[in-house]
């Protein structure tokens, strides 16, 4: 395990496969590979990234990994074993394209045991409260990387409340311009100034 | 001083008169707010789709650089595939499909890029970068280079006349359909983004020789290197790719002693040491959410580099009159010392800006900005 963590680490990709690989010859289940060794490595990563050791690439190369390493892991995982901290859905509001921090986020969230229902780009207000009542998460990630779009988040957030669905809704929102005052006064729970922190902030709700 | 006398000074670190203004870049929707307010209907942006200051807007607002905009695609057919009130998909002179929005400015989401190998830019792009095609030195404006030319000398009488092209990076993000594709590619295949960065910068080094021929001032080069968090690679990875690149680029003007200006959003603060010795003399926007603090790039490089930008649309949409003129008198006062400065939105302006707010601040650049100074 403490080579694959390693591996992901060091952005290593073929060696993220060989070490996905091994494990599972070594009867290892393939959730606890998930769990000790791919989203271990990836929080690693996300803390280097924090510290200015590592630069936007190469969280993406990092993504790329997990991918690879989700790819030969998944197939072997038993259903009795894969269980959600909790359930977050996501993504980036009307009028706005933009969805490389949102994934960023997503792929931190997901390595953090989250089950991330991901709406993708220019979500009108009513497909985040139809997802809502669908999925009925226990957080809601929007993202806007336009001063413009901005607004479309408390659009949202007011029509979430006035169909009842804010009670219990823990409510994030991340993106290049906003601050977290905006976040104050448009009624969010918090405002994430990266992906690596608003996973954190994520983590630290349903841990209460 | 003249707008070109004026920003040639700046741009040499040198007094000029005032300090320079160049508001060039908005979103498309400010136009249409600014217009309910009374704007002239000739103040527009360039295209419907491209809300880049028109020369009336140029005049209006009292800029002093003109960009002529270089044509450095590989010249596919554009096709519009689906086309709706809001949005369209279309394949773009890159070769590239993608949404885009038509009536906001935005960025696109790629649905077929034209490179997912190196293959694909061998087979599809490398053959297309012709740099002796005529319509490059030109555009469609302006079909032969003599009318380049002359039209040059005109637009000199009023501005400052650069070439603006994007780099290497923002080139190939156009390529591989969009920014994490592109990071991707790049983390995976070095040796291969070295080689597509080193033949779109040679290739755009070429074109540039032309503009030279025609007389122009200098380079703008648009090429985004950073988010709010940092560059996009490391230091050392940026030094490996993208500075030979860069250098490759700036060359053709160092020789002739033209200046080369740097657009890209996002804290380069980690690789600004990078950015001067690849041969950028001048730093545009400095996104203040960014933290690329004014203050403090003026006095770590304030006698290598020229200070394009800064002032926060943050405070220009949101401040009253005194926090405008604050923010202004400010970013001039630190910025501005011993010439230098250019005042510049530090992005895009945003419809959240009224025109009222917009033209005070505009009064209070020409208020703070003649020189001597006014503390």
């Amino acid at each position: 395990m403490d080579k694959l963590r390693e591996c992901v680490v060091n952005l290593d990709i073929a060696g993220v496969q060989e070490a996905c690989k091994d494990t599972l010859a070594h009867g290892i289940p393939a959730y606890k590979t998930i769990v000790d060794g791919l989203s271990k490595g990836l929080e690693m990563v996300g803390q280097k990234y924090e510290a200015r050791e590592y630069y936007l690439a190469d969280l993406m190369l990092a993504g790329e990994a997990m991918k690879e390493g989700m790819r030969i892991l998944q197939p072997r995982l038993d259903k009795k074993d894969v269980s959600s901290i909790g359930r977050v859905l996501i993504g980036t509001v009307r009028g706005d394209l933009h969805d490389l921090g949102k994934n960023v986020v997503a792929m931190f969230l997901e390595a953090a045991g989250f089950e991330v229902t991901d709406l993708g780009v220019d979500v009108s207000p009513e497909a985040f409260t139809d997802a809502l009542s669908h999925y009925k998460p226990h957080i809601l990630g929007m993202s806007a990387l336009l001063t413009t779009t901005m607004p479309e988040m408390q659009t949202t957030i007011k029509e979430i409340e006035r169909i009842g669905l804010r009670s219990g809704l823990k409510i994030i929102i991340g993106g290049a311009p906003l601050s977290p005052e905006y976040g104050e006064m448009i009624g969010a729970d918090a405002v994430g100034k990266d992906a690596v922190e608003g996973a954190g902030i994520c983590k630290a709700w349903l841990s209460r | 001083m003249d707008s070109r006398e004026r920003i040639a000074a700046i741009l040499n670190r040198q007094e000029p008169d005032r300090v320079g203004f160049q508001d060039s870049d908005f979103f498309a929707d400010t136009f249409e707010r600014w217009h309910s307010e009374g704007l002239p209907r000739a103040v527009d942006g360039i295209k419907p789709n491209w809300p880049w200051l028109n020369v009336p807007g140029l005049r209006y607002f009292g800029n002093d650089i003109y960009v002529v905009w270089a044509d450095i695609s590989p010249r596919y057919d554009a096709i519009d595939y689906e086309v709706s009130e809001d949005w369209c998909i279309a394949k773009d002179e890159f070769g590239s499909t993608k949404k885009s929005w038509t009536t906001k400015s935005a960025s696109p989401q790629y649905l077929e890029p034209v490179i997912r190998t190196p293959q694909d830019f061998t087979e599809k792009i490398d053959p297309l970068l012709d740099h002796e095609d005529m319509r490059r030195v030109s555009s469609s404006h302006y079909p032969f280079k003599h009318e380049l030319a002359r039209a040059m000398r005109r637009f000199q009488r009023e501005f400052f006349v650069v070439v603006g092209m994007v780099g290497p990076f923002e080139y190939a993000t156009y390529l591989c359909g969009g920014l994490a594709a592109t990071l991707i590619l790049v983390m995976k295949n070095q040796d291969f983004a070295s080689y597509m960065f080193s033949r779109i910068a040679d290739f755009l080094c070429r074109v540039c020789e032309g503009y030279l021929e025609a007389g122009v001032d200098g380079l703008w080069l648009f090429d985004d290197q950073g988010s709010q968090d940092g560059p996009f690679l490391s230091p050392k990875l940026y030094a490996k790719l993208l500075k030979p690149a860069h250098e490759v680029i700036c060359e053709p003007f160092r020789r002739r002693g033209l200046p080369r200006i740097l657009h890209s959003d996002g804290n380069l603060n980690p690789i600004i040491f990078h950015l001067i010795e690849a041969g950028f003399v001048a730093l545009h926007p400095l996104q203040n959410k960014a933290g690329m603090d004014i203050k403090g790039l003026k006095e770590k490089y304030g006698r290598e580099l020229t200070l394009i930008g800064g002032m926060d649309t943050h405070i220009l949409s949101s401040g009253d009159p005194h926090e405008i003129e604050d923010e202004v008198r400010s970013k001039i006062t630190a910025a501005g010392q011993e010439g230098g400065y250019i005042v510049a939105s530090d992005g895009p302006v945003p419809p959240t800006i009224s025109l009222e707010k917009y033209r005070f601040y505009v009064e209070q650049v020409r208020k703070y900005g003649s020189y001597p100074l006014k503390a």
